[in-house]
């Protein structure tokens, strides 16, 4: 089981009592699926990206990634899954504005102490792979259309190998022609290194991309 | 990585580096100027190094040093020489029509031949009533050879006038009048001597002179003191460096300064990287990681500023020294004694402070990032990521 969720909570302390972003949601995502998790603005999308993705622990309930129950693991631990398992993509990218076009999709390499020619070697495989070619490499993000820099944060993400790739509102920033594409390589990269991807969108045309639909309400899961 | 952000922030980070060398070159250039001075002193004092100085102990009420004494300073210390000195540094005087007040030295003919060289003239012989003149006294006044000054209303001629004495040297007669010694007995009637040197005929005799004078001078009272040149020359270094150290820990406390000014910037930077250190985080980064990211990029400013510091308090320290030690200790390169600017620049005192300066402003620099360093490995990457 790729991703696996079980009684999942998590609260926020405000104004003297509790706010509860998820309330006890139960997920199996199966390896090298597709799946999309929708639901409107404060449904608790992002919070619940954030718990699979290793970047905050739930109040209650467990999660398991590849197995390893992660909801317990030190923080370490938590950066090393982030590290080696998992690949982020962004609504606004979230590229280095200063680090060029590889020196962004070599950061996860740089920071797995990949020597640099190895790195660069991996880096260039990736953006090629999504259909950059060698004369953006040396660009700054300000140099690139929104469609192209989605590009470099999907090679990014796949730069470290992870088992999981976590897309919140990947196309959020582009216009519909843009994120079409980017949502067609989404899943032909998933398909094709077999990754489990989670895409976090409130639009239902982007989730049509995916192979399942999970509808997050109120911090549930409906099916 | 850290060569980005630098680049980023040029301007800034300019200013942060300036304020890092400022504080170095403070530091070192100031030491280096110590250092100077302190080989100058050591320097202009090494023909004295031979020295012995008898003076009355006036504190306890001993004004003068009798004939006696000087006597059985002549018979402790035999073979060395003996220069028995009167001094009057108060005396009042006429030349033509203007009332002066000069100093006058009283001393044997033969010492007056050894001790000084004669411009114009010639050195006094005998017990004429006649005297030589200091360099500049007889620029002041106008004075030649020939020429009359009254001392205490006594006529006395201008038998010649002395080369200007410059550096260190048992009397300085620039400013002052000598007198052979009846002369100056017939116009003063002093009740003995001001005070006496002593030249020992080898350096190694100095110790065991100064024992046997102390021995047999202060064998019932302390009559005198004793001092050896090599106690002046120690108490003066002594202080020279102390002054130096004072200046020093001065330059030091403007790199504190500017180590503020880094923590600042640091700070800034931190703030602004704020977005990117939660996306490192988000892929992987750990604290640590991003904490030394900060902790090598002051490592770097603290380097290359220190460098760039050190580099020009070479050329400070060798302009303070060509500028400033002959204002200090009249010593120019002409001088006896004189220290090259080189030669203070590669002394061990130099290399030290030049040393201390780079090291200090690396340790201030990073001391000054530790805490953003710290803030920003502490950065939550959720908050970082929604924040624009």
């Amino acid at each position: 089981m790729g991703v696996e969720l079980i009684g999942v909570t998590k609260e926020y302390p405000h104004a003297g009592g509790t706010v509860k972003a998820l309330k006890g949601i139960d997920l199996e995502i199966p390896t090298g699926d597709l799946i999309s998790l929708m639901g409107p603005s404060g449904s608790g999308k992002s919070t619940l990206l954030n718990l699979i993705g290793c970047l905050d622990r739930p109040t209650a309930g467990t999660i398991k990634i590849e197995g390893v129950a992660t909801n317990s693991l030190p923080d370490v631990e938590l950066t090393k899954m982030r590290r080696n398992k998992i690949g982020f993509i962004f609504q606004s990218f979230n590229l280095i504005p200063y680090l060029t076009v590889i020196e962004n999709v070599e950061l996860p390499l740089f920071l797995k102490g990949v020597e640099e020619q190895e790195r660069r070697e991996e880096a260039s495989k990736f953006l090629n792979g999504v259909g950059l070619v060698e004369n953006f490499f040396t660009h700054l993000p300000s140099e690139l259309s929104g469609g192209q820099c989605q590009r470099v944060a999907i090679a990014r993400a796949l730069a470290n190998n992870p088992s999981i790739i976590l897309a919140d509102e990947p196309t959020g920033n582009l216009d519909r022609k843009t994120g079409d594409m980017t949502l067609r390589l989404i899943k032909e990269l998933s398909e094709k290194f077999g990754k489990t991807v989670i895409v976090v969108t409130h639009d239902i045309k982007i989730a049509e991309y995916t192979n399942k639909k999970y509808l997050l309400e109120d911090g549930k899961i409906r099916d | 990585m850290t060569f980005k952000i630098l680049k980023r922030h040029k301007t800034r980070t300019l200013l942060a580096v300036l304020g890092i060398i400022i504080g170095v070159v403070a530091i070192s250039s100031i030491g280096i100027f110590g250092t100077g001075l302190q080989l100058s002193t050591e320097r202009q004092f090494e023909d004295m190094a031979n020295e012995i100085h008898v003076t009355p102990n006036r504190k306890k009420g001993y004004e003068f040093l009798t004939r006696e004494q000087n006597k059985n300073i002549e018979r402790i210390v035999s073979p060395a020489e003996v220069i028995p000195i009167y001094q009057e540094p108060d005396g009042k005087g006429q030349i033509r029509e203007e009332r002066v007040r000069f100093t006058v030295y009283g001393l044997k003919p033969e010492t007056i031949a050894i001790l000084f060289e004669v411009q114009t003239g010639r050195t006094l012989r005998g017990n004429k009533p006649q005297c030589l003149v200091g360099y500049d006294f007889a620029d002041d006044h106008e004075l030649r050879v020939g020429s009359s000054v009254y001392i205490e209303g006594k006529p006395i001629s201008v038998k010649g006038v002395l080369e200007k004495v410059q550096g260190a040297a048992v009397i300085y007669p620039n400013n002052a009048l000598i007198l052979a010694e009846r002369t100056y007995e017939d116009v003063y009637s002093p009740e003995g001597y001001d005070w006496t040197v002593i030249k020992a005929d080898k350096l190694e005799r100095v110790g065991p002179l100064e024992e046997l004078l102390r021995a047999n001078l202060n064998k019932h009272k302390d009559t005198v003191s004793i001092r050896t040149m090599s106690d002046i020359i120690a108490t003066i270094t002594e202080v020279v460096g102390t002054i130096a150290i004072t200046l020093a820990a001065i330059g030091a406390i403007s790199l504190l300064v500017a180590g503020i000014g880094i923590a600042n910037v640091m700070l800034m930077s931190v703030m602004e990287e704020t977005r990117n250190i939660g996306i490192m985080r988000a892929i992987g980064a750990y604290p640590g990681e991003i904490k030394n990211i900060f902790l090598y990029e002051s490592l770097l400013l603290g380097c290359a500023s220190s460098l760039v510091g050190t580099l020009l308090s070479i050329a400070s320290g060798y302009l303070l020294n060509i500028v400033l030690l002959p204002t200090f200790i009249g010593a120019d390169s002409s001088s006896v004694g004189f220290v090259s600017p080189l030669e203070i620049l590669s002394a061990p005192g130099s290399l030290v402070y030049m040393g201390l300066g780079f090291a200090f402003g690396i340790f201030v620099t990073m001391i000054c990032s530790l805490y953003p360093a710290l803030k920003a490995s502490k950065v939550d990457p959720i908050i970082a990521l929604r924040a624009e």
